[in-house]
């Protein structure tokens, strides 16, 4: 594949120069092709596997579970992650702060967040998933059950006898 | 191929359940358990992957606990604490609240008077009253106890007290344990004392251990003692015969451990003899097997292997001529055999350790033994109430980081000592650590970089005269553990 978007084709150029690197490309369910560096791609264990299987790196990967929105949003991750590694102390700072500000930007949209999570999750990105769960997590530390069933829209469907269970528990607390 | 999401409504689980559990498994213990009072999807979640359990397992080492030669109680060497007891800082260790560090709101109050730590499972001690007239086991993390009922006197032989008591236990498991008393060596008949070399010559060929091996079981499911017949197993270099004289264990120069260590691995009890074999019991098959050990060690010599659970398994640690070697026992194809993977020259972190001269007196560390000063006790010189105070509130060391006693081996090589003498303490059953000690000063000997760090004295302050050490357990606080439901008095958990 010859073309692709800008980010991820500069960034390949860099790339090329020191390694050759293939280009892959991501399908979203709604057909739109992504060209991303392997480097990038193998972020995900679930892609590298299938390349390393001599999967049909030429065909591309179709990811019918995933959508532009969210593919563009893991690559995002994935090519500051794979592309280039840091090696000093500054470009390990930036990456840091890389993902802080990645990871506050999705906070403010949940239903975005979860749609991150998920595909993290599919395609086996560890510190893409690692950072969007502590993100949730977060937000559930330190609140009470009817501050989180607020805060998540959840309906209250404990029976009487879960609520029992509950009291002896908090005995033992 | 889609994400199946769950039929609960709409954003109970916001993303499938193996993301969400990812989720729920970052948060700590307090927030688990508030997660399980939300709605019934997130309940089943934490319940069915155990998240919650999970957390109450063993996870880091809190320090090493020691009994010493002519002492009467055992001693935790441990990172220091707020001694504050409404502190509510819970060591994500354990999950839960503060370890019992000075070990005595966990004992028994009956039992203070002289005891010892017997044997180490996952955060749970086996212990032994008045050397064997009770047993009770422990909990520090939790501060709950429950004493064993004796054992049925008609079937107790004389010897199986005198044997190796051990604790089989697996929190991933279950949260019940089982206690098993191994039989000693037989009794040497007395009429043949008159033939005195021929006798003993007879007694050491005899077979051991016999086949079935008769062993008094308590567990704590049934709150029953119960015996357990073990039959050897047949295949291969176990078959062949052991005798009481490949049993018996070293005649050891001074100070040795009473019982032989072991480990609980995937199910099985290994006991080490104290001599050439390791034993290795199937708890699920009733069947026991008999291993060699790896290197064969003369009598009378002055080193003290140490069998114990580390990172990679079970794991036999010996140190001949500060030659420090760790071998891993391989179980492949029904073949065991023991691997040789660390070898040390413990030389280079001798000139290291000797800048930690003490000249007689504890020098600080990041790893304190938190003892209760006796009341009728007077402190006699100012040097021990200095010792006092710096166990207090306004601890200066309690930030000090653990890596400040690092000690590079490879810098400065004056002022030599000739002379160490260090003893394996036990394995870091989660890293590629081992503990050693060097005349009571204790020791983490890091096997992939070669440093050695000082962790503390543990010699206790309220002692007569200099202290050996008879045995010690790498001690992981853990909160499972089936007890009975003792609570020692008004030491329930901070909320």
């Amino acid at each position: 594949m010859a073309s692709g978007s800008g980010a991820a084709a500069a960034a390949a150029d860099a790339e090329e120069k020191e390694s050759g690197s293939r280009m892959i490309t991501l399908t979203s369910n709604e057909g739109k092709a992504f060209v991303v560096t392997e480097a990038s791609a193998r972020q995900s264990a679930t892609i590298r596997s299938m390349v390393d299987d001599g999967g049909c790196v030429d065909k591309g990967f179709p990811l019918p579970n995933v959508d532009s929105k969210t593919l563009a949003r893991v690559i995002q991750y994935s090519d500051e992650h794979g592309n280039k590694e840091p090696h000093t102390v500054d470009e390990r700072a930036a990456l840091a702060k890389f993902d802080r500000d990645f990871i506050a930007e999705l906070d403010a949209d949940k239903a975005f967040l979860y749609d991150v999570t998920m595909a993290a999750n599919y395609l086996h990105i560890q510190g893409l998933l690692a950072l969007t769960t502590q993100c949730v997590a977060d937000t559930i530390k330190g609140k009470t059950p009817e501050e989180i069933r607020t805060a998540f829209g959840i309906e209250y469907d404990l029976t009487a006898q879960d609520e029992k269970e509950i009291k002896e528990e908090d005995t033992h607390a | 191929m889609s994400i199946s999401s769950p039929p609960s409504p709409p954003m109970a689980l916001p993303v499938p359940d193996d993301a969400f559990a990812e989720i729920l498994g970052r948060l700590p213990p307090k927030s688990l358990a508030v997660a399980r009072c939300v709605c019934k999807p997130w309940r089943e979640l934490v319940d069915g992957r155990g998240l919650l359990l999970r957390r109450l397992l063993p996870r880091s080492v809190d320090g090493v606990l020691f009994n010493y030669v002519g002492h009467r109680r055992p001693h935790l060497l441990s990172r220091r604490r707020p001694s504050s007891s409404s502190s509510s800082s819970v060591p994500a260790s354990c999950g839960g609240g503060r370890v019992d560090g000075d070990l005595t709101a966990s004992v028994p109050a009956g039992d203070r008077a002289w005891w010892a730590v017997v044997d180490h499972r996952d955060g749970l001690l086996l212990c032994d009253v008045y050397w064997g007239s009770r047993l009770f086991v422990c909990n520090p993390a939790t501060r709950r106890w429950a004493t064993l009922p004796q054992p049925p006197p008609e079937r107790e032989p004389a010897a199986a007290c005198a044997g190796g008591k051990y604790l089989a236990f697996d929190p991933a498991v279950s949260p019940h344990y089982e206690v098993l008393l191994i039989p000693a060596l037989p009794e040497k008949a007395a009429e043949d004392a008159v033939d005195g070399d021929e006798a003993a010559a007879a007694y050491l060929s005899m077979e051991w251990p016999p086949s079935p091996y008769k062993v008094e079981v308590f567990s704590s499911e049934t709150g029953r003692w119960e015996e357990r017949v073990f039959v050897r197993e047949e295949e291969g270099e176990a078959a062949a015969a052991t005798t009481v004289e490949d049993m018996k264990s070293w005649e050891y120069v001074f100070a040795r451990p009473r019982q032989g260590y072991s480990v609980f691995w995937k199910g099985a009890l290994y006991v080490h003899s104290g001599g050439h074999f390791v034993t290795r019991f199937s708890m699920s098959s009733d069947k026991y097997q008999i291993i060699k050990t790896p290197i064969i060690i003369r009598n009378n010599m002055f080193v003290r292997p140490y069998l114990g659970k580390s990172k990679m398994g079970v794991s036999f640690g010996f140190i001949d001529d500060y030659q420090l070697s760790v071998w891993i026992l391989k179980e492949s194809a029904g073949q065991i055999k023991w691997v040789l993977s660390y070898q040390h020259d413990l030389w280079a972190a001798i000139n290291q350790i000797d800048s930690f001269d003490f000249g007689g007196h504890q020098i600080n560390g990041p790893w304190v033994l938190e003892e209760t000063i006796p009341k009728y006790r007077t402190i006699e010189n100012k040097e021990t109430l200095s010792d006092k105070e710096w166990d207090s509130d306004n601890d200066d060391f309690l930030d000090t980081e653990v890596d400040d006693f690092l000690i590079d081996t490879e810098v400065d090589d004056e002022g030599h000592n000739d002379f160490a003498y260090f003893r394996i303490l036990g394995f870091h059953p989660y890293k590629e650590v081992i503990f050693l000690e060097e005349t009571l000063r204790t020791f983490a000997y890091h096997l992939n970089s070669s440093k050695i760090q000082y962790l503390g004295y543990s010699c206790p302050k309220y002692c007569y005269g200099r202290y050996t050490i008879h045995e010690s357990f790498v001690y992981t606080p853990g909160m499972i553990g089936e007890l009975n439901g003792h609570y020692a008095a008004g030491q329930s958990s901070p909320q």
